[in-house]
C-alpha cells in the first residue's frame, strides 16, 4: 500500500468551539491505484488531503505514506514531497506572483536534485508540450494564463517531478466546462503515459468516474459508502445517490 | 522604469522630481552660494535679490542657503530614523513570525505594549532625558518607530506563510531560507517600501516639530523646523523667512505621500 490511514481524526479546538473535522476515517490507497473522494462543501476533503500531505497532523488514528508513519516522516518532510504533490483548486494561487512560470516549473526539479538543470529544463518543456502549452509560457508570470492554462501547467510540474502520489484538490471546479473536459482528459493521457497514483477530490461525482477506479463518498467528516466508479449507479446510500442526481442534473 | 514609463508616466514623473528635490538637498553644501551661519548685520531682512535669492534672515544669513543646508539636515534625521527603526522592526518582526507561537505570542504582545503608549509623549520625554541634539532625536524617535516596523513586518509574514504558493514551494523542497529569500522578501519588499516612504514624510514633520518647539536640532543648525523657530517672530516683517523653508517641507512631504498613494492605488509594489 502506498497510502493507509486507520481511524484517523481531525478536531480543531477554537477558544469557544471545538469542531471535528474528520471522524473515524480509514482508508488505504495500493500502487497505481485512482482513488475518487466525493462529498459536498464542508463533510472533510479538503482536510483529508491536508492530512495525507502532511501539511497537518491527524488528531487520532495512524496514518502510513510509502510505508513509514506521520511519525517517521517527520523532519524527512522533503524526501516524500519528491514523491508526493499536491495540486489545488486554483493554480493562480500555487503560484507566487513574482515568479517567472519557467522558475516555478523548475523550481521542483532542481531542489530535488532531479538531473541537470538543463535536464531539468527539458523534462519541463516536453511536459509542456504534453499537456498543449506552448514554450512562450516560460518567461510569463501567473496573470497571464487563464485559470485553465494555469492547470495545465500545474499537471505538467507534477509529472515533470515524476511524483508517485498526486493529490488532487478540485482542479477541475474553478474551471469552465471546457476546460474542465480538457484537464480530465489530459489527467486521463497523463495517466497512460506515466502512470501514479492519486487520489482525486471532487464534489461532482461524474467527474470521479471518469477518472477513478474507487469512490468514497464523504458526509460531515466520515465515510459513508466506498464503491468502485463502474458501479456508482448501485449506490445504496441515500447521500450518494442525492449526489448522483445532483452531478447528473 | 520601462514598465512604470508605460503604466503611469505621472508616477514616473513624481518619482524622478522627488530624486531631484531631495538630490538638491542632500548636495545642498556643495550647492549653496553662502555658508549657512555666515552673518552680515548690514544685510539683514533683506528681500529677494540677485545675491540672497531667497533674501536674507535677522542675522543677515543667506535664506537659500540655509534651506540647502537646512534639508541635508532634515533629511540625514529622516532617513536614519526611517533607516534604524525599520531594519531592527522587520528583523523583529520577521523573527517572531518564525519563531514557536509562544515566544511570537509574548513578542507581539510586548510590541501592542509598545504601541500602546503614545509615541510623541515617549519620544519627547526621551528627549528630555537625553538633551536635545540630533542623535538624541534619533534615538527617541527609532525607540518607540521600530515597534510599527515590528508589527507590520510579523503580520504580514504570518499572512504570506498561510500562502497557498508557500505550501506548494515547502511542498516543491524549497527550504526555509528558500521560502524567504524566494517567495517572502519579492512579495513583502513592496508593501514595506509602500510603508516606509508614508513614515518618510510623516518623520519630516515630526523632526521639524521638535525643532519648532525647542526640542529638536539647536541653533545655529540650519534644521527646517529650526529655521522655522527662528522665523517666527517676523511673519508680519519677513514673511519669506517662514514662507521658503515651510514650502521646502511642504513639497519633501506632498511629493513623498504621492508616490506612496500611486504606488498603493496602481499596486506597482
Amino acid at each position: 500500500m502506498i497510502l493507509e490511514a486507520k481511524g484517523i481524526s481531525k478536531v480543531y479546538t477554537g477558544k469557544s468551539e471545538t469542531v471535528t473535522a474528520l471522524h473515524d476515517v480509514s482508508l488505504s490507497v495500493g500502487v497505481q491505484e485512482r482513488i475518487g473522494i466525493a462529498g459536498g462543501s464542508g463533510c472533510g476533503k479538503s482536510t483529508l488531503l491536508r492530512l495525507l500531505s502532511l501539511q497537518e497532523a491527524p488528531t487520532k488514528g495512524e496514518l502510513t505514506l510509502f510505508g513509514r508513519s506521520v511519525a517517521e516522516w517527520k523532519g524527512h518532510e522533503t524526501e516524500l514531497y519528491r514523491s508526493l504533490q499536491i495540486m489545488f483548486q486554483s493554480s493562480f494561487h500555487s503560484i507566487s506572483p513574482r515568479m517567472a512560470l519557467g522558475e516555478f516549473m523548475l523550481e521542483p526539479c532542481v531542489n530535488f536534485g532531479i538531473g541537470t538543470k538543463q535536464e531539468a529544463k527539458e523534462r519541463c518543456e516536453w511536459w509542456l508540450s504534453k499537456v498543449g502549452l506552448d514554450l512562450s509560457v516560460w518567461q510569463k508570470y501567473r496573470h497571464e494564463l487563464s485559470g485553465g492554462q494555469l492547470q495545465r501547467l500545474a499537471l505538467a510540474r507534477m509529472m515533470a517531478v515524476g511524483a508517485e502520489l498526486v493529490l488532487f484538490d478540485e482542479p477541475t471546479s474553478a474551471l469552465d466546462v471546457c476546460n474542465q473536459a480538457r484537464v480530465i482528459e489530459l489527467i486521463q493521457s497523463v495517466y497512460e503515459e506515466q502512470p501514479f497514483t492519486y487520489v482525486f477530490v471532487s464534489h461532482d461525482l461524474g467527474v470521479l468516474q471518469a477518472l477513478t477506479d474507487r469512490i468514497i463518498v464523504m458526509k460531515e467528516g466520515t465515510i459513508v459508502e466506498t464503491l468502485a466508479s463502474k458501479d456508482l449507479g448501485l449506490a445504496m446510500h441515500p447521500y450518494t445517490q442525492q449526489l448522483l442526481a445532483a452531478s447528473r442534473g | 522604469m520601462i514598465r512604470l514609463w508605460k503604466q503611469d508616466k505621472l508616477l514616473l514623473g513624481a518619482i524622478l522630481l522627488t530624486i531631484l528635490w531631495m538630490g538638491l538637498f542632500l548636495f545642498g553644501s556643495h550647492l549653496a552660494p553662502f555658508d549657512p551661519n555666515e552673518t552680515n548685520l548690514g544685510a539683514r531682512l533683506q528681500d529677494i535679490s540677485a545675491t540672497h535669492l531667497l533674501g536674507t534672515d535677522q542675522l543677515g544669513r543667506d535664506v537659500l542657503s540655509r534651506i540647502l543646508w537646512g534639508g541635508q539636515d532634515s533629511l540625514f534625521i529622516a532617513i536614519s530614523i526611517i533607516a534604524i527603526s525599520s531594519i531592527i522592526g522587520i528583523c523583529i518582526g520577521g523573527l517572531l513570525s518564525m519563531s514557536p507561537w509562544y515566544i511570537d505570542e509574548l513578542g507581539s504582545r510586548c510590541i501592542d505594549m509598545i504601541l500602546g503608549f503614545p509615541s510623541m509623549i515617549v519620544a519627547i520625554a526621551c528627549i528630555g532625558i537625553l538633551g536635545p541634539s540630533v542623535e538624541n532625536i534619533i534615538i527617541s524617535l527609532c525607540l518607540t518607530r521600530w515597534a510599527e516596523y515590528a508589527k507590520i513586518t510579523r503580520n504580514l509574514v504570518n499572512l504570506e506563510k498561510q500562502a497557498q504558493y508557500v505550501v506548494v514551494a515547502r511542498m516543491s523542497g524549497a527550504s526555509l531560507w528558500c521560502i524567504i529569500r524566494r517567495y517572502m522578501i519579492p512579495n513583502l519588499r513592496g508593501t514595506l517600501l509602500l510603508v516606509i516612504i508614508q513614515h518618510m514624510g510623516d518623520t519630516i514633520i515630526t523632526v521639524a516639530s521638535f525643532s519648532l518647539i525647542g526640542i529638536g536640532v539647536q541653533p545655529p543648525t540650519p534644521e527646517w523646523g529650526a529655521i522655522l523657530l527662528n522665523a517666527r517672530d517676523f511673519l508680519q516683517t519677513a514673511p519669506w523667512l517662514l514662507i521658503y523653508p515651510g514650502l521646502a517641507i511642504f513639497i519633501t512631504v506632498v511629493l513623498l505621500n504621492y508616490i506612496s498613494d500611486a504606488l498603493q492605488d496602481g499596486r506597482h509594489v
